[in-house]
């Protein structure tokens, strides 16, 4: 688990709740020693009552810190006598973690009274230094929803997997709650939520629940206000309480909060606060008829108490095993299996350029065959590659070469364009009707579409993910799709034709390629860098820059109907020219920098070349049977693979 | 009757007048009580007038003054009163009560042109509890200065959309026909600066007013005329020109105010571009507002060329014909700035936890939490009008003390006034009781202003807009429900369109509240 980017996780969701300034504010509390014994090293979570801290004792045992949920950073609004009760119902927590030792609830350990830095001295001693910290077991596993989720985003879901996480939950609820209501002054758990249950890798105990703070008593007591999550409470409860109207949870609310967290968890959908849970999701149709029973009693509330609904659990034949291996699965971010008839993975023995000087060879090691390819492109580790197929957007594994997914593509004409961001989490897809896409490339679904007209196709995207370019007739314009957001921010060329654009991620810097030559601009300050031109009636038809940002290059022919291509390379620190190339008598389908930037290769009908920046002799004069569409580097520069309209995938090594 | 009847008659009735205001302003609301104290000062203004008089009247004719008329100028101006004291020379003048001195309701520096007082919500706070207090700074000119010479040069420079959807009978004309308005109403020393935008923009006009008086059909015509007009909606190159053109003046007249009005109908087509010149607007510290003209006005997008400049207010006009009325406001206003560079700063005391901070008036703006560890609040106000009540609100928490009386903060007002600077100084003291029903008493006017702050800061697009987009970020993140990723995306779409969810169904207001995923307890 990588905690830092946990909190990470913790900063969005505190802007998401509307809690400006907090994050900052808990960050503070990290390196705090509470009275000798526990050091809080990471913000683990922040939840509507409790905020809590992953920390380390002395002799190293990790443990989950926690305490009380205030908006400390408006600290005007929080008064004493709401402190004192934020602190009460965690000390009421402590000691219910410790009635209920050895029960799914996380084990107790300490009740620590120190100083809280984050109230200010004028508050008193008592407040300033005697809050409460609760110290109890770290349990490492996923909470429900982001197993469900992560199962769920995957193109083909293991409802086998998932009914038994749904059965175990089920079982574990109920035992729980007869264990914990069958006692003198016994409790419910009112406030369950897939958020509350996490899944371990202990196979027996697999599921665990959290927050006993959740826990309240059987009877209603005035002094308590039970916790609730608005979506999963009973349609009468949400009635009641939004007009602030009190009405106690009872065996059958418990109950209800399973069936809607279950139900969740098996159909990926959002419950919704005040309705009932869609038994006729059409998800639900891919698990047993006994679960879809048990989610319908506990919803209709059938069961009149946990006892009933322990009988009716056992009396359900269902599978209760899982393996070990499907655990895990559910446990880690799923990798599909591959859904098309792989190619095979052949060695060819080295071909020779044929003409000039050469001082480097190609080796095809991998070829694959699909309907016809018009963009292919490396992710950023090199461990995958976008393939643009007809209208079909997928991911096949580099070294293998073997799809690994096919996305749910909305493309309804060919793909022409792919490009990764930095991380390799996100690619963007373009086809000439005017669709673009971003896509995360562990889900299936578009993560965001927009479809104009004046979209030619192109794409580029930035080093995160969040900007998006797409280039229009006329100019190229910015998205933010993940803020769903389009800005009026546009980026024309040189004249008012934009033929081709390229994201330099790392310098923010978007080349605009079209008549004449190219504009480069600065998408920071909007403003432009520089303006290439190239000459009266010069079409640039690609602009590529290299990996580590040292080379802006072009394809360019001498008219927009003419079949004399040059390729041209500036430096980009001083953008002087290094490189000019014409392509004598071949239509070139496309070009690609190699990442150093040593080095330039090009694509016609008929051959493959590369060229070493710089110099005007071909390093490489590779005869290819069928036209080119489209080429990349490898990241590793180690390799190139190339791609043809015939829908052939080939794979070189580069060796000298 | 004599003069000296007649001088004794007005100084009483003066006084009277004085005593009568003086007992309403001990329950009066901070605006009411700035014009009262306003009329107070006018009056003592007079007093110190007649006294004067009424001094040289008794001492060259040896005259007795009335022990009345030497008590009350013995209230405000000893002078006056040690004069007509050592012309009493006999023991047994006659006795008469003495009116009670002014009530002090407010510190304040006499060099001040403009006086500040505060008011609680709830004057009195618990001793043993700690209490969230709320309470209104309001500030305007004093009644006894005059103000009547003053003439503060305002630029006033207009940016108006003459874009092809302005070519309607019900726009275009009255535009045209509001401009002799603004003209009518500006000072002479002021200075019009007119610039006209569509695809292309021109600045048709930059003079002062006097010069501008008698050419106002000239100025119509240059904007009838204008080659600009009618074609698309592109604002930015006209800012620019505005913006080059307010540098240009404030080099010449560096003490003068300027505020740049826009106004437009409609979508812009370039609005990233003018947001790119927000930093330029900021940078010259001029006050900047607009004026939405018609239904299709695209107020978001205006907010956020202005986000961070004084003013930053955005008035639609929705009836055309109200054009003219909103032009001579304008000038008006500009008339009325008798002070620049004015900035209200507040520091809290060490014991005190700040809250929010509000403009109430002119219009409402919320600032957002005061930092507590500097416990300091500084805003800029720039021009400060004559006549005119400015009312800031603020909120923080006070904890257990047992002094029955405690400064909490001390507010600053500084300006310049005639070339030189001035600041008034406000001390806040709370008071503190264990009696219930003090603490209980609420001044209603003050709360009903608080509650139309609280909307700010309950509807705030801005936050609302952030919370959102998170809450998009993560569902997408995490591959959350498609549908509730749609609902996310209309709820942005619509805020950044209306700055309101408003409109949206309760069931989609419902569906929204699904995945916020926070516990709660009732209470």
């Amino acid at each position: 688990m990588s905690y830092e980017f946990n909190e990470q996780q913790i900063a969005q969701q505190m802007i998401a709740r509307n809690l400006p300034g907090l994050f900052e504010l808990l960050l503070n509390l990290k390196g705090l020693t509470l009275n000798q014994r526990y050091t809080l090293r990471w913000l683990y979570a922040v939840g509507g009552q409790s905020i809590l801290y992953f920390a380390e004792s002395p002799n190293g045992q990790m443990a989950i810190v926690k305490m009380a949920f205030l908006p400390y950073h408006r600290a005007a609004y929080v008064s004493t006598e709401e402190i004192r009760r934020a602190r009460q119902r965690l000390e009421e927590e402590a000691s219910l973690l410790r009635r209920f030792c050895g029960t799914v609830l996380p084990e107790f350990y300490d009740m620590i009274y120190a100083p809280n830095p984050l109230h200010t001295p004028a508050r008193g001693d008592e407040i300033a230094n005697r809050e409460p910290y609760l110290v109890m077991e770290f349990i490492r596993g996923r909470n429900l929803l982001e197993v469900a989720r992560n199962a769920h985003r995957s193109g083909q879901p293991d409802y086998h997997a998932l009914e038994w996480l749904a059965w175990q939950v089920a079982i574990t609820v109920c035992d729980f709650s007869i264990t914990i209501s069958e006692q003198e002054d016994g409790c419910l758990y009112s406030d369950f939520n897939p958020l509350n249950a996490i899944l371990t890798d202990n196979l027996d105990k697999p599921v665990r629940i959290l927050d006993a703070g959740s826990l309240i008593p059987v009877q209603p007591k005035h002094s308590i206000s039970p916790p609730f999550t608005w979506a999963y409470i009973p349609p009468e409860y949400y009635e009641a309480y939004d007009k602030g109207k009190l009405l106690w949870p009872t065996p059958g609310y418990v109950m209800y909060t399973l069936g809607k967290t279950l139900w969740e968890i098996l159909t990926n959908r959002q419950p919704y606060p005040a309705e009932n849970p869609d038994l006729s999701e059409p998800t639900l149709k891919n698990y047993s008829h006994h679960l879809q029973t048990l989610i319908t009693n506990l919803v209709e509330r059938q069961y009149d108490s946990f006892k009933q609904l322990k009988q009716a659990i056992e009396s359900m034949p269902a599978s209760r095993q899982l393996p070990k291996s499907k655990l895990a699965a559910l446990l880690t971010t799923p990798q599909p299996a591959p859904t098309q008839e792989l190619a095979t993975m052949r060695v060819v023995p080295p071909l020779r350029p044929t003409a000039a000087v050469t001082t480097m060879q190609l080796i095809e090691v991998r070829r694959a065959q699909v309907d016809a390819v018009q963009a292919l492109r490396y992710s950023p580790s090199g461990e995958y590659i976008a393939v643009a197929s007809q209208n079909r957007v997928e991911l096949w594994d580099a070294r293998t070469l073997r799809q690994v997914r096919r996305f749910n593509s909305p493309h309804r004409s060919p793909v022409v364009s792919l490009d990764f961001d930095a991380t390799g989490r996100y690619f963007a897809s373009g086809s000439n009707d005017g669709t673009i896409c971003l896509w995360n490339t562990d889900a299936n679904d578009a993560v965001w579409q927009h479809q104009h007209k004046t979209i030619n196709g192109l794409v580029a995207l930035d080093a995160r993910g969040e900007l998006l370019v797409a280039a229009t007739k006329w100019d190229a314009v910015v998205f933010y799709p993940q803020l769903a957001i389009r800005t009026e921010r546009r980026f024309a060329s040189i004249v008012d034709q934009c033929t081709c654009i390229a994201l330099l991620k790392q310098q923010h810097l978007l080349s605009v390629g079209g008549l004449w030559g190219i504009r480069v601009w600065n998408l920071q300050t909007n403003s432009e860098l520089i303006s290439l031109r190239l000459g009266r009636g010069m079409m640039v038809w690609q602009v590529v820059f290299n990996n580590r940002g040292t080379v802006l290059a072009a394809l360019a022919s001498d008219s927009p109907s003419s079949d004399r291509y040059f390729i041209i390379a500036w430096d980009i620190d001083s953008y002087k020219p290094i490189h000019q190339t014409e392509v004598l008598g071949e239509r070139v389908g496309g070009i690609a920098l190699e990442p150093a930037g040593g080095f330039v290769a090009a694509s016609s009908r008929n051959y493959l070349w590369i060229w070493k920046l710089g110099q005007k002799t071909e390093c490489v004069r590779l005869p290819i049977l069928a036209p080119t569409s489209t080429l990349d580097f490898a990241p590793d520069g180690q390799s190139l693979i190339v791609g043809t309209f015939a829908g052939r995938m080939q794979v070189y090594t580069i060796g000298t | 009757m004599s003069r000296k009847e007649d001088l004794e008659k007005m100084i009483l009735n003066s006084y009277e007048i004085i005593r009568q205001n003086d007992n309403q302003i001990q329950t009066a609301g901070p605006k009411d009580k700035l014009r009262l104290q306003r009329e107070n000062d006018e009056q003592w203004s007079y007093v110190r007038n007649y006294l004067a008089e009424y001094t040289t009247l008794c001492e060259r004719l040896k005259l007795r003054p009335l022990e009345d008329i030497i008590q009350i100028a013995a209230a405000r101006f000893a002078d006056l009163a040690s004069r007509l004291s050592s012309i009493t020379s006999t023991p047994t003048a006659k006795h008469r009560p003495s009116p009670p001195p002014p009530i002090p309701t407010f510190q304040q520096e006499e060099a001040a042109s403009f006086r500040m007082n505060y008011h609680f919500v709830r004057q009195f706070v618990p001793m043993d509890t700690d209490t969230l207090v709320q309470f209104v700074l309001a500030f305007g000119n004093r009644g006894d200065v005059d103000l009547s010479q003053v003439d503060v040069v305002t630029h006033i420079c207009l940016v108006l959309d003459v874009s092809g959807s302005m070519d309607v009978p019900d726009k275009y004309p009255y535009l045209l026909q509001a401009i002799p308005y603004i003209v009518d109403a500006l000072s002479d020393n002021d200075w019009l600066s007119i610039v006209l935008f569509s695809s292309r923009s021109e600045l048709v006009w930059s003079k002062d007013v006097a010069s501008s008086r008698g050419q106002v059909e000239e100025i119509m015509q240059r904007i009838d005329q204008s080659g600009v007009k009618f074609a698309r909606t592109y604002l930015a190159p006209g800012l620019q020109i505005a913006i080059n053109e307010i540098e240009h003046f404030c080099q010449s007249q560096s003490g003068a105010v300027t505020r740049l009005y826009i106004l437009t109908d409609g979508q812009l087509h370039d609005a990233s571009e003018c947001y790119r010149l927000n930093p330029e607007l900021r940078r010259l510290e001029i006050e900047v507002n607009s004026y939405g003209f018609g239904q299709d006005f695209a107020e978001e997008t205006m907010r956020k060329i202005m986000e961070g400049c004084q003013g930053g207010r955005v008035k639609w006009v929705g009836n055309t014909d109200t054009l003219r009325e909103s032009f001579r406001h304008v000038g008006e206003v500009a008339r009325n700035i008798v002070a620049t560079d004015a900035e209200l700063e507040i520091n809290f005391s060490p014991d005190v936890t700040p809250g929010d901070a509000f403009r109430f008036d002119p219009g409402t703006h919320w600032f957002g939490t005061i930092d507590d560890r500097s416990k300091h609040f500084h805003t800029r106000i720039g021009g400060l009008e004559k006549d005119r009540v400015y009312v800031y609100a603020f909120e923080a928490r006070l904890y257990p003390s047992q002094n029955e009386r405690e400064q909490i903060a001390t507010a600053t007002l500084h300006y310049s006034f005639q070339s030189r600077r001035q600041s008034v100084k406000q001390e806040i003291f709370v008071d503190r009781t264990r009696e219930k029903w003090r603490y209980e008493q609420v001044d209603k006017e003050i709360e009903y202003l608080f509650l139309v702050l609280e909307g700010l800061r309950a509807k705030d697009p801005k936050s609302m807009m952030g919370s959102l987009q998170a809450r998009l970020k993560i569902l997408r993140d995490e591959g959350g429900d498609p549908v509730q990723i749609e609902l996310l995306e209309k709820a942005i779409a619509k805020l950044a369109a209306e700055g309101t969810l408003e409109g949206l169904s309760e069931f989609e207001m419902r569906q929204l509240r699904a995945d916020t995923r926070t516990t709660r307890s009732l209470r």
